[in-house]
């Protein structure tokens, strides 16, 4: 049984880095469609019956240091079960597993094919200039795969910005040390992009343990350093009715894995190295109302986890093709359609499959929108996969959204989905107990949702809840065939409903400024068993983040409270971890210096010193501090 | 103030009024013990190790008395409020003192028997597995990672000697002067170990994989061989002659078993074995059964101990390994007597009290 666990719990700690898309979504990043939106900084985005929302990176920092785990478990209902800083993060989204949450990146997503899910601590904030989540129904146009969501991580050209160059530098506790460098410049036809970072962190900190033997112990946190380098480069040339782009991310990454306190530090000893190469290339033209785009992708991974004490070793390449192309027609003010064709190769070369292992994908897409009145717009999403030449059914999402008022921004949206996730490459290749028979996940989704947006003398706002509820079946599980054995099988059935609240209030303007921002959302997910509800491990029933941010000429000032709910540890829900809330204040200072404008700030994390885990036996920081400076030329 | 400032401000009482609620909600971490855990010195019953899910630390210890018909849950968690550690594997009951092998925690809780609290963990070992006495003063301590065995002192509790012997160690039985540990973990080798020297003193191949290994009534040793956890082969049943070190008795299994959990009766002339199924064979007549004793029918059959002093036989369920498993329990026959909720993954069992 151990050794079955060790191989299988080697399988998914080992595999957690970034690849490429099962199905990629037809859009992209810096796509030139008419119609398209892209708003920054405010808290929600709209799409006709459909609920994403744009996170806000300052709530969270914008230093290199700072990953997609910081920000969305600062700032959104997605819980992150992050093992400790630095260490393995998985997304759940409205109570779904980490497979079921998609991330992508300029359209591409960086699941990893072999797990299906991504390690949001290896995703730097540096890497995107803005993160979007696309709750529930909506994943169907934005990612294949995430039946509870997706997160979209995207750059942006910066055409309307100035040359600029940003340096940013941190230090803070257990031997945190980021160094960043963001740089764009170019003319207004063609625009560079070069994003450079280090971050390294010891992640020794004390914390209180009377687990191992019963005696109240101070300890340190062993063999738990983390390293991480990123070069990225993007170039952006626009014509007057086209726009190229090519984009190069380079990351290495290699880090420790801490064992868990109740566990003896010299029983383990692992290590994770994983490098990645992705690259994008599109081009997208118009002509008339029609808007053709183009674009190839080539991503490459290597990951290489080894344990000095059990003497496991495990090598593991992967590499994605991609190719796409898509066609939006506008026929009218808010209606229009778009189709799409991609094609996806995944080869993957493990020792633990039988020999290396390739799949082809193929799909069709189309999304409509149709505006029924300047008050009523309505939207479908069909996604048609094509796997090995089978047709399968397809994804298709349906949502309408009403404007009640005329002169006001309050929306009433609805919709509903029925979408699919295929199997992992280690569900249908892993020896011992892969197995090739197993067929699509499948969820079925509803969501109603308000929103209000506005503005009233030095006030704007923006908020809005959703009610939701999705059903999973034919879930991949892993069982045990005998004693030795386990396999992957279609049984599993999960039913997650609950409400997302989120508001932003702003009042003020640039200068003076106060911003209250409150996000908190209900879960309810599980299963019910001898008319027992039984809650999904790992899925709190409750989260709240409220931030509170104010400026005042050259200062700042911002107080941050995340709240996370009771968690079952056990399937049998016995077991669990407690609530704890986390606080954290931050101060900042701005002053103009060496020509550019210069920000310091010091942020005292867990203030309150919260002895807390989101994870079982793996205790997280204590009172800690960080110091970041960040200086800037040109305007961003 | 207008009116949509009042709508707004009344919106906002609304979230924040639940949010203070759910954040004022607070409880423990982890599940009560029960107090219900009092052991007599006669009392007859078993412990029973769960050995709960790798790495997530939900093991625990239950106790099931024979006497009271009655199984206790959590009696290490009630005793010294925290859970034994990840994967509770094995245990050693000496009169008033009992040894609790914790694999990954990598330690030994040395309790009370009779009020399970903590005399002494005895920390900083390398995935031990079995602690088996080889005399009056000393015990081996096998590993699953490390090529050592570690010889701890079983008054002083101080590991007072490390043997290597060149492979990883699993079970452990003791004939005279000479201890025989199998090497489970990817080998398929038995090795011999002069006790009062320390020494190795010979190497017996077996089948892949020696999982488990008892001492029959004519003082032979039986070996049961798994196969390999790849399925490498078919298991095979050994007998060892401990005077001569030979195998004298070797029987095959079909290719695609996977027969674990070898253990003997108290007269030593039956032994009982899992392969899906609950089988016996005797000692003086060895050959595969035709037919199963105990049919696991849908249940995932993981332990086994024959208490035949008391005329039953022990199974232990683990359901999927992920919820709480069960403690079956039968008549010598086969007859199902009745079922106890256990602990997550239930595995060894120690019988107490004859």
């Amino acid at each position: 049984m151990i050794r079955s666990t060790l191989l299988i719990s080697s399988l998914i700690f080992h595999s957690a880095t970034a690849l490429f898309s099962q199905h990629s979504c037809i859009t992209t990043g810096d796509t030139i469609e008419l119609g398209e939106v892209v708003v920054n900084g405010r808290a929600s985005v709209r799409g006709a019956g459909f609920m994403k929302t744009s996170l806000d990176f300052d709530i969270a920092g914008r230093g290199n240091s700072t990953t997609l785990s910081t920000l969305i478990s600062s700032a959104s209902p997605v819980y992150v079960r992050s093992y400790t800083p630095g260490g393995i993060a998985s997304l759940s989204f409205r109570g779904t597993g980490a497979a079921h949450t998609v991330v992508t990146w300029n359209g591409i997503t960086l699941n990893n094919p072999m797990l299906g899910q991504s390690d949001a601590s290896l995703l730097p904030l540096i890497a995107a200039d803005q993160v979007t989540l696309y709750h529930g129904g909506s994943a169907v146009g934005a990612g294949h795969g995430g039946l509870g969501g997706v997160v979209e991580m995207a750059t942006e050209p910066g055409w309307n910005s100035s040359n600029h160059l940003s340096v940013m530098t941190e230090a803070g506790s257990y031997g945190r040390i980021s160094t960043g460098v963001v740089a764009r410049y170019g003319s207004e036809k063609i625009r560079h992009t070069t994003r450079m970072g280090h971050y390294r962190a010891e992640n020794n900190y004390k914390f209180s343990s009377k687990v191992l033997t019963g005696d109240l112990v101070r300890a340190r946190v062993k063999n738990a350093s983390a390293n991480r380098d990123l070069f990225m480069q993007e170039l952006f040339i626009r014509g007057q009715r086209s726009l190229s782009t090519a984009r190069v991310w380079v990351q290495r990454s290699d880090r420790n894995l801490p064992v868990p306190e109740n566990i003896s530090p010299e029983s383990h000893r692992e290590r994770l190295e994983e490098n990645t190469l992705r690259t994008v290339a599109s081009h997208d033209r118009t002509a008339g109302r029609a808007t053709w785009g183009l674009s190839a992708a080539l991503n490459s991974g290597n990951m290489k986890y080894s344990d000095e004490v059990t003497g496991i070793i495990s090598d593991t390449r992967y590499y994605k093709a991609i190719a796409k192309s898509s066609l939006l027609w506008q026929y009218g003010k808010g209606r229009s359609l778009k189709g799409g064709v991609v094609f996806e190769n995944d080869i993957v070369q493990s020792e633990n499959y039988s020999s290396d292992r390739s799949r082809y994908m193929a799909s069709l897409s189309l999304i409509s929108d149709y505006r029924i009145s300047d008050r009523f717009d309505s939207n479908i999403n069909m996604v048609l996969p094509l796997s090995d030449g089978d047709v399968i059914t397809p994804d298709i999402s349906a949502g309408v959204e009403y404007r009640p008022v005329r002169e006001r921004d309050i929306y009433m949206s609805g919709n509903i989905a029925a979408k699919s996730r295929i199997p992992t490459t280690n569900d249908l290749y892993w020896i011992p107990g892969g197995n090739p028979d197993l067929k699509r996940e499948r969820a079925v989704n509803s969501e109603l949702s308000v929103a209000y947006e506005g503005s009233a003398a030095m006030f704007s706002w923006d908020m809005g809840c959703a009610l939701y509820s999705n059903r999973i079946t034919d879930m991949i599980l892993w069982q045990p065939v005998n004693a030795s054995l386990w396999s992957p099988r279609n049984v599993g059935k999960v039913h997650s409903r609950g409400f997302e609240v989120r508001a932003v209030v702003t009042a003020g303007e640039s200068g003076r400024m106060l911003r209250a921002m409150l996000s908190s959302s209900r879960t309810i997910s599980g299963t019910k068993e001898n008319n027992e509800f039984l809650q999904t491990i790992y899925v709190p029933r409750n989260l709240a983040h409220f931030s509170l941010s104010g400026q005042y000429g050259r200062f700042s000032a911002k107080l941050m409270v995340n709240h996370t709910g009771k968690r079952y540890t056990d399937y049998d829900n016995s077991r669990y971890l407690r609530p704890h809330t986390i606080t954290d204040i931050e101060i900042g200072y701005s002053a103009e210096l060496l020509g550019g404008k210069t920000n310091l700030s010091l942020r005292a994390e867990n203030v309150l010193n919260v002895n807390y885990q989101n994870v079982a036996y793996y205790p997280m920081p204590p009172a800690s501090l960080m110091a970041a400076l960040r200086w800037t030329v040109g305007e961003r | 103030m207008s009116s949509y400032h009042n709508t707004i401000y009344r919106y906002l009482l609304l979230v924040l009024i639940p949010l203070i609620s759910i954040t004022a909600c607070s409880s423990d971490d982890t599940p009560p013990g029960s107090d219900d855990y009092r052991l007599s010195p006669g009392e007859r019953g078993l412990f029973l190790m769960n050995e709960g899910n790798f790495t997530r630390g939900n093991g625990s210890i239950s106790f099931f008395s024979v006497d009271s018909n009655r199984i206790v849950n959590d009696i290490f968690l009630a005793a010294n409020n925290r859970s034994p550690g990840d994967v509770p594997f094995s245990m050693l009951v000496r009169g008033d003192t009992s040894y609790i092998v914790v694999n990954n925690s990598g330690k030994i809780e040395v309790v009370s028997t009779y009020s399970m609290r903590t005399i002494k963990s005895v920390t900083g070992l390398n995935s031990p597995r079995y602690i088996v006495p080889v005399d009056d003063n000393r015990a081996y301590i096998s590993s699953l990672y490390s090529n050592e065995i570690m010889v701890i002192d079983l008054v002083t509790l101080a590991i007072t000697d490390t043997l290597s012997i060149g492979m990883t160690s699993e079970q452990i039985v003791v004939v005279d002067d000479k201890a025989f540990i199998a090497s489970w973990s990817g080998n398929n080798i038995v090795t011999v170990v002069d006790i009062p020297s320390g020494e190795v003193i010979d190497t017996i191949e077996t089948g892949i994989e020696p999982e488990s290994m008892v001492l029959d009534i004519d003082d032979m040793i039986w070996v049961l061989c798994s196969g390999g956890f790849m399925h490498q082969e078919g298991g095979r049943l050994l007998r060892i002659d401990p005077a001569s070190l030979q195998v004298v008795e070797s029987i095959g299994f079909a290719q695609g078993s996977y027969p674990t959990s070898l253990r003997i009766s108290g007269c030593g002339k039956h032994l009982y074995y899992l392969d899906g199924a609950v089988y016996s064979i005797s000692v003086r007549e060895p050959a595969l059964p035709d037919n199963s004793l105990i049919d696991n029918g849908e249940r995932l059959f993981y332990r086994i101990e024959p208490d035949t002093d008391n005329g039953y036989i022990f199974v232990s369920d683990a359901v999927d390994y992920q919820r709480r498993g069960s403690l079956l329990r039968y008549s010598l026959t086969g007859t199902f007597i009745d079922k106890h909720s256990a602990g997550i993954i239930p595995g060894n069992m120690i019988i107490h009290g004859k």
